[in-house]
């Protein structure tokens, strides 16, 4: 488990604590790769939209996000978890893919990565916060 | 560890930019200005990307702003040599279908040149 304040610069923390975890738990490059690509991707959205609302009413310290790694038998299990304003990702709007660089959008991609490196997405709010929850 | 990035333009014109590391949301906000101003400066570009093992969409961003640039002035970039995970990001992502995607650098130059 980590629980790290909601900036970016937390990124490297973040990775750090994933290395870490992929190692003891022995985990193959591309699910330990997936695992971050997921984190990543989850706690952007966290920094850039959760938190960075002015009507956001906490405290500094109370801004901060809660990640664990489980493992059991063959699954494994991430977890990201919030106090910001209640969004549920898997419900945005998925883009659609351009065909033309002068059409490309930028942004909105960090969705359909998660969804398409993980096996299954959870999305949770209870009343104050998110949880995400990803199976690989 | 983040990125590291160089670039060298070639007797024919062809700038490679190497890139090193992590292309994360630090890495990509470490490398987007200079970035950026190479695809402003330059034409015919490679980006090397055998060293990044990691990508991810702020990464990807930095790469589309760059080729938007490159393609405005009618200029040509391609991506060389990713690794089998970062491939995997820019094909999930339909960035292949944007910006050519070469293994083997007299590829990737004849693509620049052609």
């Amino acid at each position: 488990m980590i629980k790290v304040p909601a900036k970016l610069e937390k990124l490297l923390d973040i990775n750090i604590w994933i290395d870490s975890v992929a190692k003891s738990l022995n985990l193959p490059n591309s699910t330990s790769f997936a695992i971050q690509l997921c984190c990543e991707e989850a706690f952007m959205n966290i920094v850039m939209h959760s938190y960075a609302d002015a009507s956001v009413d906490l405290k500094e310290e109370d801004k901060v996000v809660l990640l664990t790694i489980d493992k059991a038998d063959s699954d494994i299990t991430l977890t990201i978890q919030d106090n910001g304003l209640i969004f549920n990702p898997l419900g945005a709007e998925e883009r659609e893919r351009p065909k033309l660089l002068s059409e490309a959008k930028i942004g909105g991609l960090g969705i359909s990565l998660m969804k398409k490196f993980s096996k299954k997405i959870c999305y949770e709010s209870k009343g104050v916060g998110n949880l995400l929850t990803f199976q690989f | 560890m983040s990125v590291e990035m160089t670039f060298e333009t070639n007797s024919s014109g062809i700038t490679l930019i190497s890139l090193i590391g992590k292309l994360d949301a630090l890495g990509a906000q470490k490398i987007d200005l200079q970035f950026s101003a190479i695809a402003k400066g330059h034409n015919k570009i490679i980006v090397n990307l055998e060293g990044v093992d990691y990508l991810a969409s702020m990464g990807i961003r930095t790469l589309i702003m760059g080729a938007k640039v490159v393609e405005m002035k009618n200029g040509r970039i391609v991506l060389l040599n990713p690794n089998a995970e970062v491939e995997r990001v820019l094909s999930e992502s339909g960035v292949d279908t944007l910006i050519s995607i070469y293994h083997g650098l007299e590829k990737a130059e004849a693509a620049v040149l052609a």
